[in-house]
């Protein structure tokens, strides 16, 4: 995976974060799927505005987890997400349009 | 209830939705009426839809093929609803409060009524569930799952009890509180009797299948999750996903959601009985 590229809410998904963890509605099934806390926290990174690296980054600051750790389960994340239709990988930066 | 009738007001929820049936045949008018007379609204109630039922001949709006699920489908936008399946194809526009619904002879409104009932619900706000609900001594109870879970055991196991459906059942805020509401929609059990009555929501609970009767507490987050899920035709636009995702997290944090262990007899109402 390309770790320049920034993951960003596909737009046709639904998403809420309730008591800590993120609830996705997959797109095609209409299926639920909960996050835990720390993919909640990725799932919240994960706006468009940051890279896979610059996420795996912060996760690696705030969990007790090594760098290689961090980027493999960003990247494991963001696969599951863009196989379900909820994420899609940007070349660009949301705030530079 | 005179056959002849040339409309047909149904409240289902406190949400009137009047049928018109001038353009219908005299066996697809008798099969409405007949269906949904315990759901009549009173002489005075202002519909929020008026719906016209025209039936007509011709192909099927969506071919006959080998799909697993009976094919609906269904979109909103800018408040105007547009449905389709096989037989039966029908809009409804909640800014003009009209709509139209066209049945070949092999087709049957009860399924786009049902669609329409879970796009107003989403409006009061409230929620459509594939899901049984029972009354009992006056207090509302939702089961829900799976298909295979349980709903329609449990309704089976419940006939002491008002059952108002094994398959659907609306729940919807009122004066700020959760109700529970019944429907005319049938589902697995059509010799349950469909009772047009509601009660405040008491408790939900997921089924699960055991060899005792005994309920487990669920984190607010599953509960929200599983809720959501039995949530029919509203799922499939972000917008509506969204909708539904805040009123199940609200649901779930203001009536309890459990796990319901149940064996195959009515000893799980004791249970039920006891969490008050």
């Amino acid at each position: 995976m390309d770790s320049t590229k920034y993951p960003t809410p596909h737009p046709q998904v639904a998403a809420r974060v309730v008591d800590g963890s993120a609830l996705i509605v997959l797109a095609d099934s209409g299926e639920v799927n909960v996050l835990n806390p720390v993919g909640t926290r990725m799932w919240e990174l994960m706006d468009g505005t940051r890279t896979v690296q610059e996420i795996a980054d912060t996760i690696c600051d705030e969990y007790d987890v090594t760098s290689q750790q961090s980027l493999a389960d960003v990247e494991e994340l963001v696969s599951q997400l863009m196989g379900a239709n909820a994420l899609v990988l940007q070349d660009q930066s949301a705030q530079r349009g | 209830m005179n056959p002849s009738t040339d409309s047909f007001t149904m409240n289902i929820a406190e949400m009137p939705v009047t049928l018109i049936l001038a353009e219908c045949d005299d066996a697809t008018r008798a099969r409405v009426l007949d269906r949904y007379s315990a759901f009549a609204a009173t002489p005075h109630a202002a519909a929020m839809l008026s719906i016209r039922l025209r039936v007509e001949p011709g192909a099927a709006f969506i071919p006959i093929g080998n799909a697993p699920n009976w094919q609906v489908r269904t979109t909103e936008r800018d408040g105007r609803i547009e449905f389709e399946s096989y037989f039966e194809r029908g809009w409804a526009d909640r800014i003009t409060g009209e709509g139209e619904l066209l049945l070949r002879p092999e087709g049957d409104p009860e399924n786009y009524l049902r669609v329409l009932y879970a796009w107003l619900c989403l409006e009061q706000p409230g929620l459509v569930l594939h899901a049984s609900g029972i009354i009992s001594n006056g207090k509302g109870y939702v089961f829900f799952g799976a298909s295979g879970s349980g709903k329609t055991t449990v309704s089976r196991l419940s006939l002491d009890r008002t059952v108002l459906s094994d398959d659907l059942v609306i729940v919807k805020k009122h004066n700020g509180v959760y109700r529970l509401y019944g429907v005319p929609f049938r589902g697995d059990f059509p010799e349950a009797p469909r009772h047009n009555a509601s009660a405040d929501l008491r408790g939900l609970f997921t089924l699960v299948k055991d060899t005792d009767h005994f309920v487990a507490p669920m984190e607010i987050t599953e509960a929200a999750a599983r809720l959501a899920s039995c949530a029919p035709f509203v799922m499939a636009q972000a917008q509506s996903a969204q909708r539904v995702l805040r009123i199940c997290a609200d649901l779930a944090a203001q009536i309890p959601v459990r796990a319901l262990h149940f064996r195959r007899d009515p000893g799980f109402w004791e249970v039920i009985d006891g969490l008050d």
